[in-house]
């Protein structure tokens, strides 16, 4: 008896077509899609980031006024308070909620599914596994920028307007491409832990992770590695919006990690035992 | 091509940290058969399930349904229709558009209309519950709901992963007899520890221990190989002599006393091939002549359950 080893994934490689690699996308991301729009997630996402950067572009202007009514904290007061919208506007995308809102948004997306049984049953259907990572790497990635990102951006010029004047609309749009951007990267750096992690705080720890670590290493190394980092991406467009000399260095790196992240979890998914 | 086989696997071995799972698994499953494939809990069923589901890689082997090799991913996929132990569902997802959802997953040529998903859901008794969503269904709906979205896709070959054995009696009389009607318009390939049901309804059968695939054969061949040859014979009023008196007939070959209660004895005699019925009256001849009383003279039936245990606990070989 003639005894090969199997490796399910070789034909598909072998085909080489795009349509084998991406069988059954677009159903899976209509489902997706649909998915979100089932309970609350959405709902608590999209007012804690919105209310959290209203807040915080509003800070700037609390100040003044508590500094203008109540004499103990003028006395006390030792900065000055920028009343220009750009400047709070990038304050208040500054805080990255949205990025906390997406690891928390997205970490049981793949680890519950394969908890409850239903990654088993999609994947057993004539659907490619890299097509259910990336139909739910694109679905959160979409949603979330829609309330984390840009409603929330919306609500944050409205509330720049009334506060400190009307802020540049090109800069608005560019915070809120690097916030896409942003969510978009810690989506993927969720999903893909999600194909190694056991649980949902394992996965949550290994995105908190990448968070923090430029910070840490950045504080470390005794150079500017911060643009080379891929999470620097929104720093990269707010650097943009105030029309400061940014290179192309970081949107390169923020490329690359996506690359990097869905060829890394195409691998992994298509090796889970279910 | 008539036959090819729904399924053939060949030395299908499957490893885990420490365990051997599956080994060496070489099958062969006739199209159209209803197909039980028996073992105790850990025999290694589901792993084979999973392995032919395209869920789990093998550690080494290969497989194939109706021709296509388990490594040609959707292509493979798209000929089996899969059930789950337990099956889950998106719970917020109606049976009907659970159904919907499953069909769109297919190539255009595989996909079903409406009016033919809301055939199969009649089919499977959930006509009335189509539009419930599936987070209120109880657990025989879900495994009718489970055998409906294997269909949908009009599959070569059914894996069911223990179909009946969460169902109350009604619930599985019913799973049962719907696999009973699939017979000839698809293979039905299902793991069960519930030897009834394998009696009931397969054609074949294959019996699976610690990872290791003890027999396989037509369900009513394996029955017949522990039960024909062997008679069963009572003899009221027989002394010691009988036993050898009855070895002596011809067709014979060995007896065995196997229960004495007052002048009433019990032999069990193993016969040539085929001379059951020629060693029956040769049986009644012999006591007529000695002027003995036969109570009992026919061939031994064991059912599933005897056969299963005697492979399974003692090894026993069959006649």
């Amino acid at each position: 008896m003639t005894v090969t080893t199997a490796s399910p994934s070789d034909p598909i490689a072998r085909r080489g077509g795009v349509s084998a690699m991406l069988a059954g996308i677009r159903p899976l991301f209509k489902k997706d899609i649909r998915e979100w729009r089932h309970g609350v997630r959405i709902w608590v996402v999209l007012v804690v980031t919105a209310l959290f950067m209203c807040l915080a572009a509003a800070n700037g202007w609390i100040q003044t006024w508590v500094i203008a009514n109540v004499p103990e904290a003028a006395a006390s007061a030792d900065k000055v308070i920028s009343m220009a919208p750009m400047d709070n506007l990038l304050i208040a995308a500054g805080s990255q909620i949205f990025v906390i809102a997406a690891i928390f948004a997205s970490m049981s997306l793949l680890v519950s599914e394969r908890d409850r049984g239903t990654l088993a049953w999609v994947a057993s259907k004539p659907v490619s596994r890299t097509s259910i990572w990336i139909s739910k790497f694109a679905s959160a990635t979409v949603v979330l920028w829609v309330v984390a990102g840009i409603v929330p951006i919306a609500l944050t010029g409205i509330v720049l307007a009334v506060l400190y004047g009307a802020p540049s609309i090109t800069g608005l749009v560019l915070i809120a491409l690097g916030i896409g951007a942003a969510i978009a990267l810690f989506v993927a750096v969720v999903l893909a832990a999600s194909t190694l992690a056991p649980s949902q705080p394992a996965v949550a720890a290994i995105a908190f992770a990448v968070f923090f670590l430029p910070s840490i290493l950045g504080a470390i190394v005794p150079f500017a590695i911060q643009p080379f980092f891929p999470t620097s991406i929104l720093d990269w467009a707010a650097g943009l919006a105030i029309g400061a000399n940014v290179g192309f260095v970081t949107p390169i790196a923020w490329l690359v990690a996506i690359v990097a992240l869905a060829a890394f979890s195409a691998r992994r998914m298509e090796r889970l035992d279910l | 091509m008539p036959d090819q086989p729904a399924i053939a696997t060949a030395g299908l071995t499957k490893h885990y940290p420490g365990v051997a799972a599956l080994v060496d698994l070489t099958l062969v499953v006739p199209a159209g058969s209803i197909y039980g494939f028996l073992g105790p809990n850990g025999a290694g069923k589901s792993t084979t399930i999973k392995i032919l589901a395209g869920l789990t890689r093998p550690t080494s082997g290969t497989a194939e349904v109706a021709g296509i090799p388990i490594t040609a991913g959707a292509d493979y996929r798209r000929e089996v229709g899969y059930l789950a132990q337990e099956p889950r569902f998106y719970d917020w997802m109606t049976g009907r558009e659970t159904l919907r959802f499953v069909t769109s997953l297919y190539p255009p040529e595989r996909r079903s209309t409406d009016g033919a998903i809301a055939d199969v859901l009649t089919r499977v008794g959930l006509a009335d519950a189509a539009d419930r969503t599936t987070g209120t269904y109880s657990g025989g709906m879900r495994q009718r709901l489970g055998i409906a979205q294997a269909l949908v896709g009009r599959p070569t070959v059914l894996l069911l992963d223990e179909p009946v054995s969460s169902l109350d009696p009604i619930g599985r009389r019913e799973v049962l007899e719907l696999m009973h009607d699939l017979k000839g318009e698809t293979t039905v390939f299902y793991s069960t520890h519930i030897l009834d049901d394998v009696e009931r309804v397969s054609d074949y059968v294959a019996i699976l221990d610690q990872g290791k695939l003890v027999r396989a054969e037509p369900t009513a061949e394996l029955l017949a190989s522990f039960t024909k040859d062997r008679l069963r014979v009572g003899i009221s009023g027989a002394s010691d002599e009988t036993a050898t008196e009855l070895a002596a007939l011809p067709g014979v070959e060995s007896v065995e006393q196997v229960e004495q209660g007052g002048d009433l004895r019990l032999y069990v005699l193993r016969v040539e091939p085929n001379g059951a019925k020629a060693v029956q009256a040769a049986v009644t001849q012999f006591a007529a002549e000695r002027r003995l009383t036969v109570t009992e003279n026919k061939q031994i039936t064991l059912g599933l359950e005897d056969v299963f245990m005697r492979l399974v606990s003692q090894k026993e070989p069959a006649a």
